[in-house]
């Protein structure tokens, strides 16, 4: 496994009290593996993204479980180390907006080419310039590209050089938080491509955030549906879309559009999101939920697990 | 949130210490018969001792002055004469900037551009010249004391409301407010009007602060009340002249006074701010 | 049919002042073309949506519908007044406000955080004449019970920030609804909402178009578009390349780009076009590709294309395109190879 995570808490001190964005959530990652979490506003699936490479803001605390990557537990890494043997070398990163990566006063290359240096992994700036290169052309952008600014390019190219620093240390695990969505779909596609194409090159295994389940459906090997800080159900992508076992994914399902299927009105999950630091007892999805007893509101439920290796946490699990 | 432990907020320290120290000011005006314990004007050491001023002593903490006055109850007097000033300018440069700058802002136009170029012109200058231009045709008087200050603080509230207006303006609160079908008066009211209040109390603050520097530096040249009433710029003034003689308590007490007093506004300011920065994320 | 709006020809053009001296002398050096000649029509009770990318210029066009850009050329005809030549009081004057509504993207920003949202329907009702005092209150209050806020007198109370995403834009679209307006223009109305709820949104609408209320929607969201409209506009550069019924444009499109959106939009069917393989993305308003605009990302141009500009094509059942190579019946299952 190049990831494995396992019963997970993470805690925000907010002006208001305290919430858990993340509440004992256990997922593991292979070799070349691409898995998608998917979720809501508020489901805690950011806040899962960024705890691998330990980028999480200041008023949050991991307060309980352990992250290993290639068997590093980075729970356990001070920030110097973290930054020595963690960021960029073994997990890379991308956000939402390619602005959080790139610096706009600089070329796009030097940035690149420092962090290569930083690492020694060119010792002198002209290699390192030749290898930012070459990870621009393996992103799809024209090596020339090394002296361009930021500005200059244009969103979709933006977030294409924002992958190519990710990758330029050669990491096992790519972080992607919401890569697309700030991107027209056509070029979302084009995207998304590309990490299928880097993942089958370098081996690279991907962790995919997004509220979308048709494309973490479309991409991914596997997908995890989280809900108000925990994992409701996690499994191959393929089971999970065509018999989901939690009602939420079900719920999630009926109320997506889907162009190529049938033309009917999506049906949306009555009520809201929970305030998470207030959450509901027993399961979280129960005041939303069409299957739920009286059982639901009172215990947590349990792991349901099949030998396809899927799980769903549910008391009431559909059948197919 | 709004119920929250004002302490606990960003911020929220430095209001509750301004708040205290502006009551504490406004306290000692109000109740100043009570509070001081000589007249501001009286006689309060012997006869031998007068014509020298007399270092703190148990009977006068802050000393007394070569006339034979406490310095403790001149403070005490004194305040009645800032706090009136700072208000009334206060309530004066809201009600002329605060209006200006929502029409202007709202609106634009040439008049706009006029209202900014003649606001902007007299920013410009520095105010403690401009106050004491206005107050020497004015001649001494709280009132005109007032009016001095105003002019110089018009021009801040004119341009910090001005500018938050054009910053809401671009905003899609205004494309639905317009879409709506709200009348502009009623738009600039019941919508601008209370979005742009925080930054008017902001303001409030940071101008009185300043504003209290500059009343003291009227009183200073005698442009607020006349000697022997009791006044601190007026009593620094009068101090200096025996600070080469050793008589320290003269000026540092209502120097004291002064920054502190405008310290206070400055904290409410200060804190107000970051209070609402803090809002905008949460 | 009697048509309750008309476009005809519309132009938006944004100044662009490329220099001090520009600025100075009120000399534009160059105009983005954000709306560059768009017709369109929208019957009584009829849902079209504007489908576009970013820079497509599908937002600039919805704006110069409700009055709040003043076009360039062209007219937008509401109900046999041309709107575009209004001024702003006229717009009040003539009671246009109350019958051209706006609901916006963001709900947070497009309410007045600092008033109760009762209160700013009940604004609403009084500027524009509904109703008055206690009446205009109530009628308040029952628009915010249409959209299922309830109990609506706890609900009127509350200040934007205090209610959710979702919640929020039911107060919008309570605002909007509560005027009996005869259009509705929403500007992406759910693409700030969680998936889980834009249902529940969307639905207020077409509870609204099924009473006759005329809807028009800007979206970048194709797959809703088809859910929801009787047409669909595809929207790309300023123009409009493909118009016609919701499903004939969505699942079966003649024009090379309305393809390339249809096929990127990930889908859970088991059965669905390849994706076309259009690279680059959407230039600037400012350099506008000569010929078809399509041209420099399209798999299917020649040299015709870069050439000339492609005349409207007007199919039988009144679906409309720009394109001198449009994709035949079914077109869409066989993308051209990429290269």
């Amino acid at each position: 496994m190049v990831l494995k995570i396992d019963g997970l808490i993470i805690e925000y001190r907010t002006l208001r009290g305290p919430l858990k964005a993340v509440d004992g959530v256990s997922l593991a990652i292979g070799r070349g593996e691409w898995v998608s979490v998917v979720g809501e506003s508020g489901s805690g699936k950011t806040t899962l993204a960024l705890s691998i490479p330990r980028l999480l803001p200041a008023n949050a605390t991991i307060v309980g479980g352990t992250i290993e990557i290639e068997g590093v537990d980075v729970t356990r890494l001070g920030e110097d180390e973290l930054r020595r043997r963690v960021r960029g070398r073994l997990v890379g990163v991308v956000f939402q907006e390619p602005g959080a990566t790139l610096d706009p006063l600089r070329r796009v290359g030097d940035q690149i080419a420092e962090a290569l240096m930083v690492h020694g992994l060119a010792s002198t700036k002209e290699e390192a310039l030749r290898l930012a290169g070459d990870a621009l052309e393996k992103v799809g952008v024209p090596r020339e590209r090394v002296s361009s600014y930021p500005f200059q390019l244009s969103g979709g190219q933006r977030q294409r050089v924002a992958i190519a620093a990710a990758i330029a240390l050669e990491p096992k695990l790519l972080v992607a938080d919401e890569p697309t969505t700030a991107l027209d779909v056509v070029v979302q596609s084009r995207i998304m491509d590309l990490l299928d194409k880097l993942r089958d090159d370098m081996d690279l295994s991907i962790l995919l955030v997004t509220h979308d389940i048709a494309l973490a459906a479309e991409r991914s090997d596997r997908i995890a549906v989280m809900y108000a800080g925990k994992l409701a159900e996690e499994g191959p992508a393929g089971e999970i879309v065509i018999g989901p076992l939690h009602p939420y994914t079900r719920g999630l399902l009926d109320a997506t559009p889907d162009l190529w299927g049938e033309r009917r009105k999506p049906k949306p999950i009555p009520g809201s999101p929970p305030d998470l630091r207030n959450p509901p007892s027993g399961c979280r999805f129960h005041p939303r939920c069409p299957l739920a007893t009286s059982e639901c509101k009172e215990r947590e439920p349990p792991e349901v697990r099949e030998s396809s290796g899927r799980r769903a946490y549910c008391f009431h699990p559909l059948t197919r | 949130m709004a119920k929250q432990a004002i302490l606990a907020r960003p911020g929220g320290l430095m209001v509750t210490a301004g708040l205290s120290i502006i009551l504490f000011y406004v306290a000692l005006a109000v109740l100043a018969p009570i509070l001081a314990p000589y007249g501001p004007t009286e006689v309060s050491v012997p006869k031998e001792l007068a014509g020298r001023p007399q270092p703190p002593s148990p009977e006068h903490p802050f000393g007394t002055n070569e006339l034979g006055y406490d310095v403790l109850s001149r403070i005490v007097w004194g305040s009645r004469v800032v706090v009136q000033v700072v208000a009334l300018s206060a309530v004066l440069s809201m009600a002329v900037g605060v209006p200006l700058g929502l029409v202007s802002g709202y609106y634009g136009g040439p008049v706009d551009r006029v209202l900014s170029l003649v606001m902007d012109s007299v920013y410009a200058f520095p105010g403690i010249l401009l106050a004491i231009a206005v107050a020497s045709v004015l001649g001494p008087s709280v009132g005109n004391a007032a009016i001095s200050l105003m002019v110089v603080y018009v021009p801040t509230y004119f341009r910090m409301v001005r500018a938050r207006v054009l910053e809401l303006k671009a905003r899609p609160l205004m494309e639905s407010l317009w879409t709506a079908g709200l009348p502009d008066h009623w738009i600039i009211l019941k919508h601008i009007l209370p979005n742009v209040a925080p930054t008017i109390l902001v303001v409030f603050g940071l101008a009185s602060a300043d504003a209290i520097l500059t009343e003291a530096g009227l009183s200073f040249f005698g442009l607020v009340v006349v000697y022997p009433e009791a006044d601190w710029g007026l009593d620094l003034y009068y101090g200096k002249n025996w600070l080469l003689s050793g008589a320290w308590w003269l000026t540092l007490f209502p120097g004291l006074a002064i920054t502190s007093f405008a310290a206070g506004f400055a904290l409410l300011g200060e804190g107000l701010a970051r209070m609402m920065g803090e809002e905008r994320w949460s | 049919m009697h048509q309750l709006l008309t476009i005809e020809d519309l132009k938006v053009y944004y100044p662009v002042y490329g220099s001090i001296a520009s600025r100075i002398l009120g000399k534009p050096t160059a105009y983005v073309k954000a709306v560059d000649g768009v017709s369109l029509a929208i019957g009584r009770g009829e849902w079209v949506s504007v489908v576009g990318e970013s820079g497509s210029g599908k937002t600039t066009l919805a704006k110069a519908i409700v009055g709040l850009l003043k076009p360039t050329a062209g007219t937008i005809l509401f109900d046999g007044i041309d709107v575009a030549r209004l001024s702003r009081r006229d717009w009040r004057r003539r009671g246009l406000r109350r019958r051209i509504q706006l609901v916006q993207q963001d709900p947070l920003e497009s309410l007045d955080p600092m008033m109760p949202v009762g209160e700013q329907i009940r604004e609403a009702l009084e500027a524009n004449g509904v109703a008055r005092g206690g009446e205009a209150r109530r009628k308040a209050l029952e628009a915010l019970e249409d959209v299922g806020l309830t109990p609506p007198e706890e609900m009127y109370k509350r200040r934007p920030r205090q209610l959710s995403g979702g919640q929020r834009q039911r107060v919008a679209i309570a605002r909007a609804l509560a005027l009996e307006p005869d259009l509705i223009v929403a500007d992406e109305p759910v693409s700030m909402i969680d998936v889980s709820l834009r249902a529940s949104i969307l639905d207020l609408l077409d509870k609204a178009r099924r009473r006759g209320t005329s809807v028009l929607m800007i979206t970048h969201d194709i797959a809703t578009a088809w859910i929801y409209s009787d047409r669909i506009a595809v929207m790309y550069l300023g123009k409009i390349v493909e118009e016609g019924s919701s499903n004939s444009v969505a699942r079966d499109p003649r024009h090379p780009y309305t393809a390339a959106l249809v096929t990127s939009v990930p889908s859970l069917a088991s059965r669905k076009p390849p994706k076309w393989p259009v690279e680059g993305e959407v230039p600037s308003g400012l350099r506008i590709p000569g010929g078809c605009r399509f041209h420099p990302r399209c798999p299917l141009a020649t040299s015709e294309c870069k050439e000339r500009e492609p005349a409207e094509t007007v199919e039988n059942g009144g679906r409309r395109y720009r394109c001198i190579h449009p994709l035949p019946p079914g077109g869409v299952w066989k993308p051209p190879r990429r290269g």
